[in-house]
């Protein structure tokens, strides 16, 4: 095998492998838009019924159906949505009778702070306790972490979230558990303590679940042949485990917790619900609850992009961590 | 059109002494004539017939209401709120949408939170001799929040609009007998109809009938326009809207200045009963609805109160008229025998409720409503035999439709679970159907041996209620009853002034829907609201939010 000599081949090859799964995540978005298409046309919503109100002539509703051009045939209709939709122009919610786009905006940008709110919390912490874990396997921090984070899977976020209200908010009186933002733009600096119990329940969840991802990540690792030669070798557990382990055994959690990083942003329903925190989770479960077909599409959308990309950067960062993958 | 304004009025003070020589002899109650006289915009002469004790009783009454009200302060509501679309208030679909434009909108009237009619918009308002021409005095001196003064154009501008059926509003089917209205001069406006409605003037407190000035261009986002005491400042779907005061409303308060006491108003989005909870306690909240199931939460809260209110709200049995089995009287009044109506009260409101005797008139939720109801009483001895007369000694298997818990919030649920546990013993089987697609399909025909379960909110009158959903061929009639006795009686009752005929009609068609009727009401229940103690405020038993005369203690 001839190896060719390269300036720089690992950036060249990092770069086209990036833009080669960009192409891929763009043709999957445009099929799945054809997907949610198909699907939001089957669904037994009348749009001039909804807009116009059960009060309103059928000629009233025929003439409105004609205006938005939703007598026209399928694919002319989605070339005509999707082109907008590229173009900002998301429509009209038929429940609120606002744009779309920009009350999307404004609770995307809610949950993304919220998000990585939960993410400082969730990533050090996580992978604090999975790699103590995996070091002491069988040993008592070991169990005390397994065991921990077991529990913390198995309890349901509203339950988490109502302990911390009832321990942090109206017990010790040191947070809020009312996490409107009424009408505000959402600001670390102002808003840090409305955003540090829905963060923390959001963290429980899957501080459990990466902690265990790493654990058995660094159990892994730690078995292998090469640790067990630098062991042998004399070098001091320190070097081994930081300079030798460490790498190999994030490969797992660091994909795991990029791959959530969807659920952080736009599933958070639940908790939003409890803290009343104006996310876009609860925005996208309302507009489904209610038929609300722009919101849906662009919930849709949004959830879409937010998986695809997640799963992208997940990728990206596997690949970075672990050569092998990105000649492969 | 020419008429004699000065007869017009003598003819209903003539009307209003009557009905209080009714009241003398003890057969219309003190409030019921009240509210005839204010229907008839002759509060004040209803008022000055009373003997000077009673007089001071009404106005005492009125005082209690409130101590010395405090100027200032915000409230933070996150109650009875929905920000589904208002763009126009004409076409307002919910109660709770349109309490976002009654802050910034007055109303010709307005009906208080004791249920009595009271001027707002219009002074004062008497029929023609036909009863087909109703004349409206319009207040002066009133400015829309946009610089206009409102006069005569304005509403004869909101009132044609409202019939007009290219508006789609509700008002042009609730109240299809308005025509049109018409400018005598600046503040006097005509209103016709081409029948005798005596419940008229009730219908322009219709939530979708809002004054707009003639000069609105459309969209009620962009061009909030009102002459209320607040302005809209700030508004964020789906989380709150904020209304601050305006100095020149013309509404005056106990301290004779303008009102309203509050600096500003702000309602804030919760869905969730734990959340809206959270946030009473926290205090970031005045004001909250509060579900029976949380009232001891709530009760314990401190400086909160938690303060039920009596509503004309029913969860309703829905049996098809015209189909099988329910043609059978035998078969409706076995399916009422059923129910032990207080059980339904306690164990799905928590107690917080009155039983029904089913129909829809609430008793004192309605100008003229029986006061004397016999709810049935669980009898499934006499059930199973005249299901065995009927033909079906060994019962029946039944289909239960209802709204499905993902589209109402788990609202019907527990009533449609209630009454497959109270039909079980008389032999009757029922397979529940939850269907998302209820409300699309609730006025066909459901095949036989289906039963329905919904629920109605309160009306302002009986008249509206049973044109709406009880007269036959009614556009909202879900049972497709049809009883020409019913709808003569109606005719009868919607054309009639003298007040002790028209108590006697309703009477008359209660007792048939009681009896006859296809359907089965079990209770109306009460709402409740937790309040901060410093917060004054009445909660309206339509859950009608009007923050004008609210204050706050400091």
């Amino acid at each position: 095998m001839v190896v060719t000599a390269h300036s720089n081949p690992t950036g060249n090859n990092m770069l086209r492998f990036i833009l080669r799964r960009l192409g891929t995540l763009l043709i999957t978005m445009l099929v799945l838009s054809i997907l949610i298409f198909i699907l939001s046309d089957v669904m037994p919503i009348e749009p001039a019924l909804m807009i116009l109100g059960r009060e309103s002539t059928p000629e009233a509703r025929a003439a409105l159906t004609e205006q938005l051009g939703l007598n026209k045939p399928l694919p002319e209709r989605y070339v005509a949505w999707i082109s907008r939709f590229i173009q900002g122009d998301w429509g009209e919610s038929y429940r609120m009778g606002v744009e779309v786009l920009p009350l999307v905006q404004r609770r995307f940008t809610n949950s993304l702070t919220l998000a990585m709110m939960a993410a400082a919390i969730i990533v050090p912490v996580s992978l604090l306790l999975g790699i103590i874990a995996g070091l002491n396997e069988s040993r008592w921090p070991d169990r005390v972490i397994s065991i921990g984070s077991l529990i913390s899977i198995s309890i349901p976020d509203f339950v988490v979230g109502l302990v911390l209200i009832v321990l942090f908010s109206w017990g010790l009186r040191l947070l809020p558990g009312d996490s409107s933002l009424r009408g505000d733009t959402v600001n670390l600096m102002e808003h840090w303590q409305k955003l540090v119990l829905p963060a923390i329940t959001a963290s429980v969840v899957l501080i459990g679940y990466i902690a265990r991802v790493t654990r058995v990540s660094m159990i892994e690792v730690m078995d292998s042949p090469y640790i067990r030669t630098a062991i042998l070798k004399g070098l001091p557990q320190r070097t081994v485990i930081l300079r030798h382990a460490l790498r190999n055994a994030l490969i797992a959690p660091v994909a795991v917790v990029t791959t959530q990083l969807a659920w952080l942003v736009g599933g958070l329903i639940v908790i939003e619900r409890l803290f009343n925190y104006p996310g876009i989770g609860s925005l996208f479960a309302d507009a489904a609850l209610r038929n609300d077909l722009p919101m849906i599409q662009a919930s849709a959308m949004i959830a879409i992009t937010l998986v695809v990309l997640s799963q992208g950067l997940a990728d990206v960062i596997y690949a970075l961590l672990n050569p092998r993958i990105r000649f492969g | 059109m020419k008429f004699d304004l000065r007869r017009s009025i003598r003819a209903r003070n003539d009307r209003v002494k009557e009905a209080h020589s009714q009241y003398t002899q003890g057969r219309l109650s003190r409030r019921e004539f009240l509210r005839f006289s204010a229907a008839l915009g002759a509060g004040a002469v209803g008022v000055n017939l009373l003997s000077p004790f009673e007089q001071l009783q009404v106005r005492r009454a009125r005082a209690a209401q409130g101590m010395t009200p405090v100027r200032g302060g915000t409230i933070f509501s996150g109650a009875y709120f929905s920000t589904s679309r208002f763009d126009d208030p004409a076409r307002l679909d919910s109660v709770f949408a349109s309490n976002n434009v009654r802050q910034v909108c007055d109303y010709l009237v307005t009906l208080d939170a004791d249920l009595v009619l009271r001027p707002s918009l219009a002074e004062s308002w008497t029929p023609s001799e036909d009863g087909l021409t109703w004349t409206f005095t319009l207040r002066q001196g009133v400015k829309f929040n946009h610089g206009k003064t409102f006069n005569a154009d304005d509403v004869v501008f909101t009132i044609n609009r409202l019939v007009n059926p290219d508006t789609s509003s509700a008002f042009a089917g609730a109240a299809s007998y308005v025509t049109g209205a018409e400018k005598v001069d600046d503040y006097t406006v005509n209103i016709f109809t081409n029948r005798v409605a005596a419940d008229f003037v009730y219908t322009l407190f219709l939530y979708v009938a809002a004054i707009l000035p003639a000069d609105w261009p459309g969209d009620f986002f962009a061009n909030p326009w009102g002459t209320g005491p607040f302005t809209i400042t700030d508004f964020v779907p789906d989380e709150r809207i904020r209304f601050e005061r305006r100095d020149d409303y013309w509404g005056l308060g106990a301290d004779g200045q303008a009102l309203p006491y509050l600096d500003a108003v702000e309602f804030v989005s919760y869905q969730d009963d734990l959340a809206r909870l959270n946030a009473m306690a926290e205090g970031s909240i005045q004001l909250s609805n509060a579900s029976a199931e949380l009232r001891e939460q709530y009760s314990a809260l401190s400086g909160v109160s938690y303060v039920p209110v009596q509503t004309g709200n029913l969860d309703i049995a829905v049996m098809k008229y015209n189909e099988e089995p329910w043609t059978d009287p035998r078969i409706r009044e076995a399916f009422k025998l059923c129910f032990d109506r207080q059980t339904y009260i306690d164990t799905r409101f928590l107690g917080l409720g009155i039983p029904a005797d089913d129909h829809p008139i609430a008793p004192g939720m309605y100008p003229l409503s029986p006061a004397d109801q016999s709810p049935r009483q669980q009898n499934y001895e006499q059930a199973r035999q005249l299901l065995s007369e009927a033909g079906f000694a060994d019962g029946f298997d039944l289909t239960l439709l209802y709204i499905d818990p993902q589209s109402d919030g788990g609202y019907t649920e527990p009533f449609a679970v209630f009454m497959a546990s109270q039909l079980e013993p008389a032999g009757i089987r029922v397979t529940l159907q939850p269907d998302p697609d209820y409300w699309g399909k609730w006025l066909a025909d459901w095949g036989p041996f289906h039963l329905g379960a919904s629920n109605w909110s309160q009306k302002n009158t009986a008249s509206e209620m049973f044109n709406l959903a009880y007269r036959s061929g009614a556009v909202w009639n879900e049972t497709h009853w049809s009883n020409e006795e019913f709808d003569n009686l109606l005719t009868q009752f919607d054309q009639e002034l003298d007040q002790e005929k028209r108590a006697g009609q309703l009477k008359q068609m209660t007792d048939l829907l009681r009896n006859e009727g296809p359907v089965m009401i079990p209770a109306f229940r009460q709402d409740a609201a937790a309040m901060s103690e410093k917060l004054h405020y009445r909660l309206h038993p339509q859950s009608f939010v009007w923050m004008g005369d609210a204050w706050l203690e400091t």
